[in-house]
């Protein structure tokens, strides 16, 4: 009467999973005074607005770890996340032979281990994947917001400036802004 | 009376079918069945060949160039029909005997045994591959075309034709542009303005049906480049009324004010990272951004005084300008990419 034999193993290994995501845009500024002056005008207004200067770029965290990074000089903004995330993930296979040694036995061993390294490697890539839809999600819900914030603070640096030039021009004789509408009335004596 | 052998016969047949844009059911069981190919062609063959390239191609240009238009003509306007703007006897198409070549391969399926160099290739020639690709499109043997034939992938016509068929594979190709931008090549190039605006205009209809996410990447880039290079291509030679086809196709598309979920809505990237979902917009929007370079070169016209050089020029992009609806043309497009951008 032929035996079986059971042969079984089991796996473990640990992963550091990385996501990252990010998007690009330039704000469209108006050279309504010289290159320099609008930049200066943009970090003072995004300062306000809770940005910190670090080198020549401006930067602040948002909700989920969500940076916006915006040089004043150019007026690109970088939005980045960035997710990490250590996990263990363990594979069992069982399988039977008819010898309890030998080739066989060593064959069965070898396809069981492959299997259960191509079982790991799945479960690490569902993990990535799921990482990374996390960082996704957590970037995309921070955009809609921060579009309308910095568009705010585009409208605020172009009023600044046409101020600015409009008392170069002449005596200001009377300023109104309507916050609602965003509209800016400079009546100016030349 | 003229007598061939049943090889020659089923060659003239598919450089008939070829040359009058023959339904692809004509000319596709031609093909089915290669035949050895003869050590040469008769006297006979030879001659009703060159009866069919002469009489097909004149009939083809004539169709296509009838209309009255006007293009430049050292930097100045010239109106009239194809042959009343270029002198006719500059207009006569030559062929070498890479034709020939080319329709023994084809009829022997031995394309690419022997290749042409680009610069032993006439004018004839190319529009004989691209009247071949035409009728091919679709089936199998056009992508043999493709592969065994690099003249097809380095013509800068047939790349314009042929955007979404002639992807380029992980090496790219070099496009040669300049046979097209020689006297008689532009010339043909004026009478395929209203074809080439068809053809780019159905493409954008079609992109509106994509799924794949791959492929929209692969047709974007491919336009992208094309259409890049192309206007790169007539602007050195101060021929931006070349650009023409453009400026129609792009008021064709942009009509009925389409929104940009016209190109991208059918794609699902919800799992794609956004910094990927911006380069299949980019991808799927490629027409769209082609279309941003007339807007400068109308402002670029806009400031060119009535004393500058290409002050004729200028007038006539003007005058396409306005004819084309260009000013409401590029502000939808930029519309569209501006809503198109996640932030």
């Amino acid at each position: 009467m032929s035996r079986a034999y059971k042969i079984s193993l089991r796996q473990r290994t640990k992963h550091g999973l990385r996501a990252s995501d990010e998007v690009g845009t330039a704000l469209e500024l108006l050279e309504i005074l010289p290159p320099e002056r609008m930049a200066d005008l943009l970090a003072q207004e995004l300062k306000r607005r809770g940005f910190v200067q670090k080198g020549d770029k401006l930067l602040r965290t948002e909700k989920g770890g969500v940076t916006v990074e915006i040089d004043p000089k150019s007026a690109d903004v970088i939005v980045q996340v960035e997710c990490e995330k250590t996990v263990t993930l363990e594979a069992e296979r069982q399988t039977w032979t008819e010898s309890p040694a030998g080739s066989a036995q060593n064959a069965a061993r070898k396809a069981m281990k492959e299997e259960l390294q191509r079982d790991l490697q799945r479960k690490a890539e569902q993990q990535k994947a799921e990482l990374q839809k996390r960082a996704t999600d957590r970037l995309e819900a921070q955009l809609s917001d921060l579009r309308k914030e910095l568009d705010q603070a585009v409208n605020r640096v172009t009023a600044e400036a046409l101020k600015e030039k409009a008392a170069k021009l002449g005596q200001i004789k009377q300023i109104s802004e309507d916050a609602q509408t965003g509209s800016l009335t400079i009546i100016l004596e030349v | 009376m003229k007598a061939v052998s049943l090889f020659e016969y089923n060659l003239l047949r598919v450089l008939r079918g070829v040359v009058t844009q023959a339904s692809p059911s004509q000319i596709l069981p031609m093909l089915a069945k290669p035949g050895q190919r003869p050590l040469c062609l008769s006297a006979d063959a030879v001659s009703l060949v060159q009866d069919i390239l002469a009489k097909g191609m004149v009939r083809w240009l004539a169709r296509h160039g009838w209309a009255n238009d006007r293009y430049l003509r050292d930097g100045v306007a010239v109106a009239g029909r194809l042959w009343e703007r270029t002198p006719p006897e500059l207009l006569g198409l030559k062929f070498s005997r890479w034709t020939l070549e080319f329709l023994l391969q084809l009829m022997s399926n031995t394309l690419g045994s022997k290749k042409p160099q680009a610069v032993e290739l006439e004018l004839g020639d190319r529009l004989v591959f691209l009247h071949a690709f035409q009728a091919l499109r679709g089936d199998e043997r056009a992508e043999r075309l493709q592969n065994h034939w690099p003249a097809i992938s380095s013509d800068g016509l047939c790349r314009l034709f042929f955007v979404e068929e002639l992807i380029d594979a992980k090496t790219l190709t070099r496009i040669d542009w300049s046979p097209w931008l020689t006297e008689q090549g532009a010339a043909i190039l004026e009478s395929m303005q209203s074809a080439l605006a068809d053809r780019w205009e159905q493409l954008e209809i079609r992109k509106q049906t994509f799924r794949d996410v791959v492929k929209v990447r692969q047709v974007g880039a491919s336009q992208t480049r094309v259409l890049g290079e192309f206007l790169n291509a007539i602007d050195a030679v101060h021929r931006r009324d070349l650009a023409r086809c453009l400026l129609d196709a792009g008021r064709r598309v942009m009509r009925d004010q389409p929104a940009a979920r016209r190109w991208i809505g059918n794609l699902d990237i919800k799992r794609e990272r956004i910094a990927d979902r911006v380069l299949i917009y980019r991808d799927a929007l490629a027409f769209v951004h082609a279309l941003e370079r007339l807007r400068t070169w109308n402002e670029e016209a806009s400031q060119v005084g009535y004393f500058d050089d290409g002050y004729a020029a200028s007038q006539l992009w003007k005058a396409d300008w306005e004819r084309f609806d260009g000013e409401a043309t590029t502000n939808h497009a930029a519309e569209i990419l501006r809503k198109a951008r996640p932030m």
